[in-house]
């Protein structure tokens, strides 16, 4: 079940709300874990047993690693190790075995071994991630075991940031699970943020979703400026799809009385590679410094050690997004543009217009999209040489010239939306007598616009759901 | 000073919605059909054993859902009129022009598609060993290509894959009159605003051509009585959500002779090219000739005999164009391939026909696929 269907607007989600502020407090937590079971259970039936088995056994050891100090190494270890080991059966072993075929003889690479494929278990990477966060706070002694299997099963499954996230750390939330903060004005807050969201993924996402699409089959077709102007859609759509998930997930999270981490804040004025990482996928970026980066050693050792640390960091960062070489390659393309800015990028560009600085970074981000895209090496390169290869394709074709005129209202919109101007549009007003009034008018206009573009589309994937 | 704002009336709303749209689905009433979407809407899902194991109970309850969302139709009218007003109508099924017509968007002709389509057509008449004409009726949208913004009509290529077809008719037999020019005439009304459809007037002019393509006198030398209905919302309308479009007026010609029609999956004989019960209904057009069947029989019993039977293959343009052609033909035996399996050179021999005429839209004559059957 996603957000942006009706099944969860106007099914799950008022029953879940009724069910949570009807009964009383003690009660809350329970009701929300089966909740957001059921919230699982409905796109996963078998998986969720898998979850449960999860969170058991995680709770188990972190209650083991409190009675049985001496053995903490171990039973991090096993926690580690199993997390681990359920992440790659599920997301990375048919990679694996694919990629092995390869280099084995027929008669080995036939076995029915090497099909192994199993449905990916929606959510599992972050639900991993999350319980992983937990553990290895729990044995570094910045969390308390949390002795609830309750409240403990509540934060991993919590249905506002099961399936896309942001990454909740343990640390972030474990007082909110004893005592959310649950007032009018949260609420208010949350459904703010909630339908805000759900107007990036459903409104300004799939536009740009539906113009992408209409290019990105095949490239050989494309002028030179659809080229360079589907790419644009395809990062505005990323942009939106996940940004418009994330603001979903908080504005659920304070209806409940939860304030989770914010994700993503402005990616797209980043000056530099550096910056953008810091402004996008905050949650994920911050799990791999504090769980992998730094415990690898970090900057602290010198820099061909930082180095080395940057491309393990984002090797794993590119698998994570998805369990296909394509994804390791986004990874790497990513660490190499890291890696320059470190070495010497940074201060040429300190010393550049501001206008270049961004010229510089909106670039490589719009190659971002075509690697992240996710097609074929000879897909990409012929994607580049329409963009690049002088005479490979028209400037402009009537069909884009169409399209793009068509198109040219929401990519404007889409440009504002994606800088701070809005909201510190809205941050100005925000005392003036009529601001409340407009806010919620806005809202109301925008939830409606939402519905109606939900009730007109059929087909309504997320991006990230299956990450 | 900060003003501080209630938060509560924003939450009223929000949760009064919430909660509204599951109480009607829970006791609202249960409709089975949308007259305004022309289709049956998803029935309450039936969770058997089957669709656990299979799970496919949350896309039947999300298909349930969403056909029977409270004030469905309004608001994917409000979504379609926001994509017309944010100029998003590229991406449409349907497109409007500057003067409110709703017009079918592009479609993609495949040349090796084209190409079988043609074989099947050629060696039908070199089978058939009759005179064959084949009237292709532009699109709407290319009709009124002027009315559009430039960069949308451009977009249409009927008279390229028009011409492939011209190009393609080797059998000796096969002919194909100029409609593109005929139709590429502003302002003279040929479609109606709500439906890809032809209107009385363009299906006369239709008929003219082909007329005296043959050979034959034109309409002008016969009387026809017309008659007007009011309120006619047709199929472009439907799929664009663009309620706000004003209804047309449908018009027929009636030649006014005795005659009877039979249907080979109906029962029973009318004196009538007119089914008037479907103004009733919430789509008109199968008044002429009770839409569409495999094979309809119209036996002309008055007026001067002329020897001629004509074999009328064709898609829904050819009901409105049948009665037309009643005066100039002894019999008018119409197929829709797309509900008879027999071959149709096979009826040519079994009603005695004397030529043979395809009547179809562009668009069906290539995306047809009872046609990559034709024999």
């Amino acid at each position: 079940m996603v957000f942006s269907s009706l099944t969860f607007l106007f099914a799950f989600l008022p029953a879940s709300l009724l069910g949570y502020y009807l009964l009383p407090g003690k009660y809350r937590m329970g009701f929300l874990l089966f909740a957001s079971l059921v919230f699982y259970a409905w796109g996963e039936p078998l998986y969720v047993f898998l979850m449960i088995f999860s969170i058991l056994l995680n709770w188990a050891l972190g209650l083991g690693m409190e009675r049985f100090g001496s053995w903490k190494k171990l039973l991090l270890v096993i926690s580690v190790a199993v997390n681990l080991a359920l992440l790659v059966t599920f997301k990375y072993a048919g990679l694996f075995l694919r990629s092995l075929q390869v280099f084995l003889p027929d008669s080995i690479s036939s076995a029915p071994f090497f099909s192994f494929s199993p449905r990916l278990p929606i959510g599992i990477s972050f639900f991993t991630f999350q319980i992983m966060s937990y553990i290895i706070d729990v044995y570094r002694g910045r969390a308390q075991v949390q002795h609830s299997p309750v409240l403990f099963g509540t934060y991993v499954a919590m249905f506002p940031q099961l399936i896309a996230g942001p990454i909740v750390r343990y640390v972030d939330i474990e007082k909110q699970l004893q005592h959310p903060e649950i007032s009018p004005e949260a609420f208010s807050e949350g459904t703010g943020l909630f339908i805000l969201g759900l107007a990036k993924k459903v409104l300004l996402a799939n536009s740009m979703g539906t113009f992408s699409a209409q290019f990105s089959q095949s490239p050989a077709d494309l002028s030179i400026l659809g080229a360079w102007i589907t790419l644009i859609a395809l990062a505005l759509q990323l942009y939106f799809d996940f940004s418009g998930y994330s603001d979903m997930a908080c504005g659920l999270g304070r209806m409940l009385g939860f304030r989770f981490v914010r994700n993503f804040d402005y990616p797209y004025i980043s000056q530099s590679f550096t910056e953008y990482w810091r402004r996008w996928h905050i949650s994920l970026g911050t799990w791999f410094r504090e769980y992998v980066y730094y415990p690898l050693g970090g900057n602290r050792r010198g820099k061909a050690r930082q180095i080395l640390n940057i491309l393990i960091v984002w090797s794993l960062t590119g698998l994570w997004h998805g369990a296909e070489w394509s994804f390791l390659i986004w990874g790497l393309y990513h660490a190499f543009l890291l890696v320059m800015e470190k070495l010497f990028l940074l201060k040429v560009l300190k010393a550049a217009p501001r206008f270049l600085r961004h010229a510089y970074t909106l670039f490589f981000l719009v190659i971002n999209s075509l690697i992240f895209s996710g097609g074929t090496l000879s897909w990409m390169l012929t994607w580049l040489s329409v963009m690049f290869v002088p005479g490979t394709a028209p400037l402009l074709s009537p069909v884009d010239t169409a399209w793009i005129l068509g198109y040219l209202p929401w990519f404007l919109v889409c440009f504002l939306g994606s800088t701070p101007g809005p909201r510190n549009l809205a941050l100005r007003f925000q005392n003036r007598t009529w601001s409340g009034p407009v806010r919620e008018i806005c809202l109301s206009l925008l939830f409606l616009l939402s519905v109606a573009a939900l009730t007109s589309q059929s087909y309504n994937p997320f991006i990230y759901f299956r990450f | 000073m900060h003003q501080k704002r209630s938060p509560w009336p924003g939450i009223a709303a929000f949760c009064l919605i919430l909660l509204l749209v599951p109480l009607y689905w829970l006791f609202g009433p249960e409709k089975t059909f949308s007259p305004s979407e022309r289709r049956y809407l998803a029935e309450r899902p039936d969770i058997t054993k089957q669709d656990v194991q299979s799970w496919t109970f949350d896309q039947d309850a999300e298909s349930f859902l969403a056909d029977h969302l409270p004030l469905r139709d309004m608001l994917a009218g409000i979504y379609a009129y926001f994509t017309l007003l944010t100029g998003r109508q590229v991406s449409g099924e349907v497109w409007m022009d500057r003067e409110g017509y709703l017009l079918s968007a592009p479609f993609e002709a495949d040349q090796a598609d084209l190409d079988k389509r043609m074989t099947r057509l050629n060696r039908f008449a070199d089978t058939v060993q009759l005179p064959v004409t084949i009237l292709i009726i532009p699109g709407h949208g290319w009709v009124r290509r002027a009315f559009l913004p430039p960069e949308l009509g451009k977009l249409y290529k009927d008279p390229e894959i028009t011409e492939k077809i011209r190009s393609a008719l080797q059998s000796p037999g096969l002919s194909m009159p100029d409609t593109l020019a005929l139709f590429d005439r502003e302002g003279q009304g040929w479609f109606y605003r709500t439906d890809h459809h032809w209107t009385a007037d363009g299906a006369r002019a239709a008929a003219d051509l082909f007329l005296l393509h043959r050979g034959m006198s034109p309409l002008s030398g016969h009387t026809f009585i017309r008659s007007a209905y009011k309120g006619y919302t047709g199929s472009t309308r439907s799929r664009s959500a663009l309620w706000l479009t004003p209804a047309d007026t449908l018009e027929t010609d009636d030649p006014g002779v005795p005659l009877s029609v039979t249907f080979q999956d109906k029962e029973g004989v009318y004196d009538s090219l007119f089914f008037k019960e479907h103004l009733a209904s919430y789509d008109f057009y199968p008044l002429f000739l009770d839409g569409n069947h495999s094979v309809t029989e119209i036996d002309r019993q008055g007026g001067e005999k002329t020897g001629r039977v004509l074999m009328l293959v064709k898609d829904s343009f050819g009901n409105s164009l049948a009665p037309l052609l009643v005066p100039f033909f002894d019999r008018i035996v119409m197929v829709d391939p797309r509900y008879c399996r027999k071959s149709i050179s096979g009826l040519c021999e079994e009603y005695g026909a004397t030529e043979v005429l395809f009547c179809y839209s562009l668009e069906r004559f290539c995306t047809d696929l009872n046609l990559l059957l034709l024999k």
